[in-house]
């Protein structure tokens, strides 16, 4: 993926709702606290969820 | 989250706290794309008791104790979210708050500070994670520059900022 289309990615999800990008936050925090209680490192698993 | 703006707005109606507004992270994925974080900072007003200059937080932290809530740290968990409510450091931060936005999230109102205050608090804060906060701001053309600027201008920030954008222009 290049610069640009990476920039319209982003705009894109910039441009849903605020309670649609609280429930991803939500997601993410999720998969964190289950990696952190398996022992993985929440930097790895949060890549993924994403 | 919904329970937790619910909450924050039912003790500001209780007269525990005032004027309040979501900063940091969360304030920043008001505007920009969703990323992780772990807590929620609500930058908060607190009424002054009558004969003392101190502000304290504990007023705050026994109302939400006794509604059920559990302090983690120096956050509190309110529904699923722990927060961090952080008294205005300075003028920056109170103009911030006078300034903030309203919004609502689900049919519950609530205030967001504006992208400029955003980006003034995060140059004045310093942090690694808040420069790439401003980075983020102003790839995606977020912020107004000429609102920026005046904020910056007024709070002694303009060097801080000229700094910013040297190195930003040479990374990007």
């Amino acid at each position: 993926m290049d610069l640009q289309q990476e920039r319209q990615r982003r705009k894109r999800l910039a441009s849903l709702s605020f309670p649609e990008k609280i429930k991803i936050v939500e997601r993410l925090r999720r998969v964190s606290d289950a990696a952190g209680k398996s022992g993985l490192r929440k930097r790895n698993i949060v890549t993924v969820a994403k | 989250m919904k329970t937790t703006l619910d909450m924050i707005n039912r003790m500001q109606a209780d007269g525990v706290i005032g004027k309040y507004a979501i900063g940091g992270a969360v304030g920043v994925i008001f505007y920009l794309e969703a990323f992780y974080t772990e807590d929620l900072d609500v930058f908060v007003v607190l009424p002054t008791t009558p004969g003392s200059s101190l502000l304290s937080l504990s007023p705050i932290y026994e109302y939400l104790t006794e509604h059920g809530c559990k302090v983690d740290g120096e956050r509190i968990v309110i529904g699923d979210w722990p927060v961090q409510f952080l008294p205005p450091q300075g003028a920056l931060e109170q103009e911030a708050l006078d300034e903030a936005v309203n919004t609502d999230y689900e049919g519950t109102p609530t205030y967001v500070l504006s992208a400029e205050y955003l980006v003034a608090i995060a140059l004045k804060t310093g942090r690694a994670k808040d420069y790439a906060r401003v980075a983020m701001f102003l790839d995606q053309d977020a912020v107004n520059l000429e609102r920026l600027n005046s904020i910056l201008l007024r709070h002694g920030l303009l060097p801080k900022w000229e700094r910013f954008k040297s190195k930003f222009s040479e990374e990007s």
